[in-house]
């Protein structure tokens, strides 16, 4: 029986020791007062759409980016010869590659529209393009395009 | 603040030659339509040259002055510098890379 306390004891003590250094050091949700009053929020401002939504304008920058470079290589090659610029360029047609030319379509639409959100808030200041409905905007748009896009490059292999 | 206005104009005047050429290659042409006959055709115009030219400066500026920014924020000491100096590197290749193949497959 002692035994067991001091183990209880022991485990009680690390997991606090754990819990306050993990709360300290990582930003992840520990049961803080800040923790829980966020938890109090209604669920719509906890999703904090537009904090995605920049996030989202990130990530889809690099992957655009990252697509550009490859895809000047792969373009490049006709130049050195067209037959070989024939046989990558087969890849595109492809199944799988299908499915990344959709999600390549979604993160140019959705980095255009918020690009251009901005854009305009640059230069004309504007309470609602700043507003969640906003943000939530140009992600309803982006889906809407993307399956409407998603359909017609898709339609080949779906026929 | 050039980047900053460089990104703004860079990024409206891709608005419209990204998603023309994006439409263009997938949308009224099927993507497994674009093989080199089709390289070919377009690159015999002038317009289509010029299109492509745009397209590349832009999307690579755009794209320099959007990656220095990510850099910025989530590279830290000492790396930072090099992080920079290989995103030069890389975006100057590649405009290199692009401009000689429009040059050697479109214009000569």
């Amino acid at each position: 029986m002692a035994a067991l306390t001091v183990v209880v004891l022991a485990t009680a003590t690390v997991g606090v020791v754990v819990a306050r250094s993990a709360s300290r050091s990582s930003a992840t949700a520990a049961p803080t007062p800040r923790f829980l009053l966020r938890l109090a929020r209604d669920p719509a401002s906890r999703l904090d759409i537009p904090r995605w939504v920049y996030i989202g304008h990130r990530i889809s920058g690099v992957a655009v980016a990252g697509f550009l470079l490859l895809h000047l290589v792969d373009v490049g090659l006709y130049a050195v010869s067209p037959a070989i610029y024939d046989d990558v360029h087969a890849l595109y047609g492809s199944p799988m590659l299908r499915v990344f030319e959709v999600g390549l379509w979604g993160a140019i639409v959705f980095h255009t529209l918020n690009g251009l959100r901005l854009i305009v808030n640059d230069i004309a200041p504007n309470r609602w393009l700043n507003s969640t409905v906003a943000h939530a905007a140009v992600l309803g748009t982006t889906m809407v395009a993307t399956v409407a896009g998603g359909a017609v490059i898709l339609g080949p292999v779906l026929r | 603040m050039y980047l900053w206005i460089a990104t703004r104009v860079t990024g409206l005047a891709l608005t419209f030659l990204v998603v023309g050429h994006f439409a263009l290659t997938h949308f009224t042409t099927d993507v497994a339509d674009t093989g080199s006959s089709f390289v070919t055709a377009r690159w015999a115009s002038g317009l289509w040259i010029a299109w492509d030219t745009l397209l590349l400066t832009a999307a690579l500026i755009h794209a320099y002055a959007g990656l220095a920014i990510v850099i910025a924020d989530h590279v830290s000491f000492p790396n930072r510098r090099y992080a920079q100096y290989a995103l030069t590197a890389v975006m100057v290749a590649a405009w290199v890379i692009g401009a000689s193949t429009i040059v050697s497959a479109g214009i000569l």
